[in-house]
C-alpha cells in the first residue's frame, strides 16, 4: 500500500497538508494514532484573534479548510480591537470543540484521493544516500512507501505530561505519545529540542457561580471564510454563547506561591522552554509579583458539554493545589474540576534546518509543519500545514515551491521567521512581527492570496466566482470614492463633519483625514444599498490608510531590497573578513538564502550585515 | 596604479597622530607580515619579532641604507585578530618632530610598507569587526581633526558618548513602542497596558535628535575651522597682523598699499577652537584689474566668514569706506592698527588698539575673537550642565545627520498623528521608523528587542 504522499498526524497542520495534497491530485495517506482525535483542539476552545484571525483568513484565501470548520462550529464571534486600528483588528470565534473535530474528520473522509490509517509512525525510510524520503515505518511494523512526507506531530513526539509530581508519557491527557520517532530522528542526525506548553483545568459549568463573574457577549456570528456568501452568517441559527470574566486575587497568589516547591517547572523537572506570551499562572505570579490580580476567561467548550475552559490558569501544579487556588477565585469557589491543568513537554525539529518551502534541508521529500517546527497555536500550525501540503505537492510534480513573501502574508512572515531565525520558545504570531502589517489586514487576505490559490488549482469554482464578484465590486466602490468630489453643498449639508479643508478634493483624500472617520456613508449613501458591508469596508480601509500603507511600503522596501540580494549556494561565511565569530557560526547554521534573511538571523549585528554586503558585492563583481 | 581600500593584504604604515610639532607621534604599521617587515628597520629585530602580543619593546628605528638612528622609540607589537586594527602590526611611539616622522615613514616605506590611505586603518578595523560604524566614523574624523577641540570631540565619541546618548534616547522610544505593540498585539478585552503614547516624552526625544542633527554643522565647523577674515583698506597692516597671529611669515608685508592681491590663509587655534585666519587684499577702488578682482574676492570672503577683523590704520583714521564696510558687517571686530607708532591717534570708542610690531592688544584681540566665534561652535555661556554634556556630543558624519533627520521627521509625523487621533497601529509605524533610524546609527535593530521589552514589562497572555 504505497502512496505519493504521507501526512503524519491529524491535527490542524496535518488536516491542511493532507487536504492540499489530495486536492492537488496526489494520492495521500494520513497516518494518525487516533482517527477519533482528528482536528481535536487540545487547548483553548477558540480560533482566531489578533494576527491569528488574519492567518485563518489567509489559509482560507489559499483554499484551506480551517475557516470553513470554525464557521460551521462557532458558538460566539467577535471582532477584536476595532478601536486600535485596522491592522490589528481581527475576528475570533469560540468553537464547539466536538463539532469542530467532527467536521474536520468529515472533511478528510470526504476528500477524494485521501485515505486515513490508524497507526504510529516510529521511523523514516530513506534511500541509500540517506537524503531522500522513501516512506515510513510504523509501530505495528508496516512499511509504507511514499515520495513526499509531511511530519505534523504536534505535542505527541516523545510527549510527556506533568501534573505536580505525576508525570507520564502522553501527547494529550488520556492520549498516547508517539514514542520512538523522536529518537529515530535523533539517531538519523536531525536536530531536535524540547519545548513545553500547558493547558488549564476544565470545570463543570453547573458548579460555577455566574453571578460573581462578568458576562462577555459576542456579536452576531459572521464567517471567516471568503467562500461563504457575503455577510450571511454561516453558523446559521446557532445561538451565541457568552464567555465570563473573573480575576485571581491575593489568596490565589498565596496558594500558588506556597506550592511552587511542588511545581515540576520550578523544580527543574521540565526542561523544555515554554512560551513567554502564554505563561502559566505560576509564571505570572512569580514574574510579576506586583500584580494584584490576573484575568481569567471562563469559556464554554461546546454546545453539548458542560465543561468550561479556564483561560489564563494554565498550570502544572499538583491537583490538590490546583483545586485550592481555583477555589479562591470569585465564581469558581465551588468549581468541580473535570480535567486538571497539565503541562506537556515534546520534541520539536529545529526549523532553521528547513527551506522556505518547509522542506527539510537534510532529506529530499521531507516536509515539516506545525508544532513540530516549534510554533504554537492552531492557526500557526494550519498555516504551515497548507504551505507544506502545497509544496509537497509541487515537489511531487517537479514544480518550484510556493514561497509567500513577508510583504504579502502573515504566512510568509511566519515561515520566514521559523526557517531563518529558528526558535528558542514556542513561536506565536504577533502583528508586530510583520513589517507590512497595515497591508496584511484580515479583510484583504483574499485579494492578496486567492489569485495564488487559483493558479495552484486550490480555489474551487464557487470560491472563484465569489472572489471575482467581490474584487470587481471593491474596484467599483474605489472608483466611486475617487470620483466623488467634495463641494460647497457637502460642507453645508454636514456641518458636524469638518469637510471644509477638503473642499474640491475627492472622497478618497478626505478619508485619509483621521478626523473624518465616518464620512463615507454621508458622501456616498448609495453604496450601502448596492454592496455588502464587507466590500465597502475593505475599499474604505484601503482609502483611509493609503498614506500610511505607502509609508509602510517605503520603509519595508529597504528590507525587501536586501531580501532580493541572494547569497550564493555554498557561500563561505567563514571567509568574510571581520564577521564576528558568533555571526559566522549563526550564519553557517542558518544558511540564509538572502542578505535580508541573514540580517534577521539573531546574533547578526547590522555591522555584520554591512560586511556581508561588502563581501557579496565583491563576489558579484 | 592607485591602491584601493580593498587591497587588504598589503602592509601599510602612517602617522596615527595629528601632524605637527608635538611631544609624541605615533606611527602605526599593520598588515600581514608587518612585524617582520618592521624589524628590518629596528635596532633589535629578533626581540621585536619574538615579542608577544600587546607588549612593548624599547629600541631605535634605523635607516637600513646607512645604519643611522632615526629615533629612539617604544614599539608596541600587536597580533591578529587583536589590537586596534585587528591585524599583525607595530606602533612606534616616536618623538613628535615632523622631521623625525617624515624620515621614519620614509624608512618604513622603503622596507615595504605602503603609505596608508586616509582612514584605511579604521576601514580595516571595521572590516575586521573591531569597531562599530559610529566608532569607525569617529576614527576617520580623529584622523582628520585639525585642532585639539576637534580631537577632544572625536575622542569623546570614541568613548561612546554619542552612542550612549543616542542609545538612551532610543530606549525611551523602544519602551513607548513596546507599550504600543503590547496594546496592538493583545485584544482589548485582555489585560493589556492602557493609555496611549506619551507625546511629552516623545517631544523631548525629538528635540534631542534635532539638536544633535544641528550639531552636525558645528562638527563640520570643528573640522573645517571658523573663518576669520582680516579686512581693511590697503596698507592698514593686515598682513603684518596675519603673520603675527599665524606665527609664521606667510603673507608679504610691504610699505606700499596694494601689496596683497589675493587671499591667503593659515590655521590657528584659539582656546581649543580651530580658526582659519584669512588675509585679504585691501579694500579700495582698485587701480588695476588684478587688484580689482582681489578686492571683490575680499568682500565675498568677508561676507561668508564667521568673523571679520577690520583694521583701520591708526595713523590715518576712519575713512568713508571704513564706515560703510562696518555698517554692512556690524559684528566686525574693530581694530586700530599700528598703535606703537607715535603718529597713531587714540582709538575711537569700540576700537581695540593693536600693534603688529609690539604685540600690543593681541591677547585682547584673541579673547574677543574667541568670544565672537564660540556660539558658532555651540558654546552657550552659562549653559546647564546637561547642555554642556550634550555640547560635547557632536554628529560628524553626513550619514548620521541624515538618520537623525529621518528620526526627527518620523517623530514629527507620530506627534501629528497623535494630534489628529490616528489609530495606534498607524502611529506605531512612524514610531518604529524613528527607533530604526537611531538603531541604524547605533547598530541595533528593533524587532527581537521589542518583543523582549514587551514580555519583560507587561504581564500578557491568557
Ligand atoms: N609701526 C607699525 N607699522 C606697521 C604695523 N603693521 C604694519 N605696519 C607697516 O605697514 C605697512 C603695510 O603693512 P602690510 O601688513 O603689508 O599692510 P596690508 O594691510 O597687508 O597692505 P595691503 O596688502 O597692501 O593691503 C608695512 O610697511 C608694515 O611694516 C604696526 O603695527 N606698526
Ligand atoms: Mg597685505
Amino acid at each position: 500500500m504505497d502512496y505519493e504522499a504521507i501526512v503524519v498526524g491529524g491535527g490542524h497542520a496535518g488536516i491542511e497538508a493532507a487536504l492540499a495534497l489530495a486536492r492537488l491530485g496526489h494520492r495521500t495517506l494520513m497516518i494518525t494514532q487516533d482517527i477519533d482525535a482528528i482536528g481535536r483542539m487540545s487547548c483553548n476552545p477558540s480560533i482566531g484573534g489578533l494576527s491569528k484571525g488574519n492567518l485563518v483568513r489567509e489559509i482560507d484565501a489559499l483554499g484551506g479548510q480551517m475557516a470553513k470548520l470554525i464557521d460551521a462550529s462557532m458558538i460566539q464571534y467577535r471582532v477584536l480591537n476595532r478601536s486600535r486600528g485596522p491592522a490589528v483588528q481581527a475576528p475570533r470565534a469560540q468553537a464547539d470543540k466536538a463539532l469542530y473535530a467532527a467536521l474536520a474528520r468529515r472533511a478528510l473522509e470526504g476528500q477524494p484521493g485521501l485515505s486515513l490509517f490508524m497507526d504510529t509512525v516510529v521511523d523514516l525510510m530513506l534511500d541509500a544516500s540517506g537524503r531522500r524520503i522513501e516512506g515510513v515505518v510504523t509501530e505495528r511494523g508496516h512499511r509504507v512507501g511514499c515520495r513526499a512526507l509531511v511530519l505534523t506531530t504536534g505535542t505527541f513526539m516523545e510527549g510527556r505530561l506533568f501534573i505536580g509530581d505525576w508525570s507520564a508519557s502522553g501527547g494529550r491527557l488520556g492520549e498516547r505519545a508517539a514514542v520512538g520517532l523522536g529518537d529515530a530522528l535523533r539517531a538519523r542526525g536531525f536536530r531536535l529540542g524540547r519545548l513545553k506548553t500547558g493547558t488549564p483545568a476544565r470545570v463543570k459549568s453547573g458548579s460555577l457561580d455566574y453571578g460573581e463573574m462578568e458576562r462577555q457577549e459576542g456579536e452576531s456570528l459572521a464567517p471567516f471564510s471568503f467562500a461563504a456568501a457575503p455577510d450571511s452568517p454561516s453558523a446559521l441559527g446557532r445561538p451565541s454563547s457568552p464567555c465570563w470574566i473573573t480575576y485571581t486575587n491575593e489568596a490565589t497568589h498565596a496558594a500558588i506561591r506556597s506550592g511552587l516547591g511542588r511545581s515540576p517547572l520550578y523544580r527543574g523537572i521540565i526542561k523544555g522552554k515554554g512560551p513567554r506570551y502564554c505563561p502559566s499562572i505560576e509564571d505570572k505570579v512569580v514574574r510579576f509579583p506586583e500584580r494584584e490580580r490576573h484575568q481569567v476567561f471562563v469559556e464554554p467548550e461546546g454546545a453539548y458539554t458542560d465543561e468550561m475552559y479556564l483561560n489564563g490558569l494554565s498550570s502544572s501544579l499538583p491537583e490538590d493545589l490546583q483545586a485550592e487556588f481555583i477555589h479562591t477565585i470569585p465564581g469558581l469557589r465551588r468549581a468541580a474540576i473535570a480535567r486538571p491543568a497539565y503541562a506537556v513537554e515534546y520534541d520539536y525539529l529545529d526549523p532553521s534546518l528547513l527551506l522556505a518551502s518547509l522542506q527539510s534541508k537534510l532529506a529530499l521529500g521531507l516536509f515539516v509543519a506545525g508544532q513540530t517546527n516549534g510554533s504554537s497555536g492552531y492557526e500557526e500550525a494550519a498555516a504551515q500545514g497548507i504551505v507544506a501540503g502545497i509544496n509537497a505537492a509541487r515537489f511531487l510534480s517537479g514544480e518550484e515551491p510556493v514561497v509567500l513573501s513577508r510583504a504579502e502574508a502573515y504566512i510568509g512572515v511566519l515561515v520566514d521567521d521559523l526557517v531563518t531565525l529558528g526558535i528558542d520558545e514556542p513561536y506565536r504570531m504577533f502583528t508586530s512581527r510583520a513589517e507590512r502589517r497595515l497591508s496584511l489586514r484580515h479583510d484583504s487576505a483574499d485579494l492578496r492570496l486567492t489569485p495564488i490559490a487559483r493558479s495552484l488549482g486550490l480555489a474551487d469554482p464557487d470560491r472563484l466566482e465569489l472572489f471575482e464578484r467581490r474584487r470587481e465590486g471593491i474596484a467599483e466602490i474605489r472608483s466611486l470614492i475617487e470620483a466623488r468630489r467634495i463641494g460647497q453643498g457637502d460642507v453645508a449639508a454636514s456641518p458636524d463633519l469638518a469637510l471644509g479643508p477638503h473642499l474640491g478634493e475627492n472622497a478618497a483624500s478626505a478619508l485619509r483625514d483621521p478626523g473624518l472617520r465616518d464620512c463615507l456613508g454621508r458622501l456616498l449613501p448609495e453604496l450601502a444599498a448596492r454592496f455588502p458591508p464587507s466590500w465597502i469596508e475593505t475599499a474604505e480601509l484601503d482609502a483611509r490608510y493609503a498614506g500610511y500603507a505607502e509609508k509602510e511600503a517605503r520603509l519595508a522596501g529597504r528590507m525587501e531590497k536586501s531580501d532580493r540580494l541572494r547569497i550564493p549556494d555554498g557561500f563561505d561565511f567563514g571567509a568574510v573578513l571581520g564577521l564576528s565569530a558568533e555571526a559566522t557560526q549563526r550564519l553557517e547554521t542558518a544558511r540564509p538564502l538572502t542578505l535580508g534573511q541573514a540580517a534577521r538571523v539573531p546574533g547578526v549585528r547590522s555591522s555584520d550585515a554591512a560586511l556581508l554586503l561588502v563581501a557579496l558585492t565583491r563576489a558579484g563583481r | 596604479m592607485q591602491r584601493s581600500y580593498f587591497d587588504d593584504c598589503v602592509p601599510i604604515a602612517a602617522l596615527a597622530t595629528v601632524p605637527g610639532e608635538s611631544a609624541l607621534a605615533i606611527i602605526r604599521a599593520a598588515g600581514p607580515g608587518s612585524v617582520e617587515l618592521a624589524s628590518s628597520c629596528f635596532s633589535r629585530p629578533t626581540v621585536l619579532v619574538a615579542a608577544s602580543a600587546m607588549s612593548l619593546v624599547h629600541g631605535e628605528i634605523l635607516d637600513p641604507s646607512n645604519g643611522e638612528t632615526v629615533d629612539e622609540v617604544l614599539a608596541a607589537v600587536f597580533r591578529a585578530p587583536r589590537g586596534p586594527v585587528g591585524e599583525d602590526g607595530v606602533e612606534f611611539y616616536c618623538h613628535g618632530s615632523p622631521a623625525v616622522v617624515r624620515r621614519a615613514l620614509a624608512v618604513l616605506e622603503s622596507a615595504g610598507f605602503a603609505p596608508a590611505l586616509p582612514g584605511e586603518f579604521s576601514f580595516r578595523a571595521f572590516l575586521r569587526g573591531k569597531t562599530d560604524l559610529v566608532k569607525a566614523e569617529a576614527v576617520l574624523e580623529l584622523v582628520r581633526a585639525g585642532s585639539e577641540g576637534a580631537r577632544a570631540q572625536a575622542l569623546l565619541r570614541l568613548e561612546g558618548g554619542l552612542s550612549r546618548s543616542l542609545a538612551g534616547a532610543r530606549v525611551a522610544l523602544v519602551e513607548q513602542l513596546a507599550e504600543a505593540e503590547a496594546r496592538l498585539d493583545y485584544a482589548e478585552d485582555e489585560d493589556s497596558p492602557a493609555g496611549g503614547l506619551d507625546p511629552g516624552s516623545l517631544l523631548g526625544v525629538r528635540d534631542l535628535f534635532a539638536r544633535l542633527s544641528a550639531s552636525y554643522a558645528v562638527g563640520r565647523l570643528y573640522e573645517r575651522g571658523a573663518r576669520a577674515v582680516i579686512a581693511g583698506r590697503p596698507n592698514a597692516g593686515k598682513s603684518s597682523l596675519f603673520n603675527l597671529l599665524a606665527r609664521e611669515d606667510r603673507s608679504i608685508v610691504a610699505p606700499e598699499p596694494g601689496t596683497t592681491r589675493d587671499w591667503i590663509e593659515a590655521g590657528i587655534e584659539l582656546g581649543g577652537l580651530p580658526i582659519r585666519l584669512i588675509d585679504t587684499a585691501g579694500l579700495r577702488e582698485a587701480a588695476g584689474e588684478v587688484e580689482a578682482a582681489g578686492v571683490a574676492r575680499s568682500r565675498l570672503l568677508a561676507a561668508e566668514a564667521e568673523a571679520v577683523l577690520y583694521l583701520v590704520d591708526g595713523r590715518l583714521g576712519l575713512a568713508r569706506e571704513d564706515e560703510s564696510f562696518l555698517e554692512s558687517r556690524p559684528d566686525s571686530l574693530r581694530l586700530w592698527s599700528k598703535a606703537d607708532d607715535p603718529h597713531c591717534a587714540p582709538p575711537p570708542a569700540g576700537f581695540l588698539a593693536v600693534s603688529a610690531t609690539t604685540g600690543q592688544g593681541l591677547p585682547e584681540l584673541a579673547a574677543a575673537l574667541r568670544v565672537l566665534v564660540a556660539p558658532r561652535f555651540g558654546e552657550v555661556p552659562g549653559a546647564s550642565p546637561r547642555a554642556e554634556l550634550e555640547r560635547g556630543l557632536r554628529v560628524a558624519s553626513e550619514r548620521q545627520k541624515l538618520l537623525l533627520d529621518r528620526a526627527v521627521a518620523a517623530l514629527d509625523a507620530t506627534l501629528a498623528g497623535v494630534e489628529a487621533r490616528a489609530p495606534l497601529d498607524a502611529l506605531a509605524l512612524d514610531l518604529r521608523d524613528a527607533a530604526d533610524a537611531i538603531g541604524e546609527i547605533t547598530g541595533e535593530l528593533a524587532s527581537a528587542e521589542l518583543l523582549e521589552a514587551v514580555f519583560s514589562r507587561f504581564c500578557l497572555g491568557k
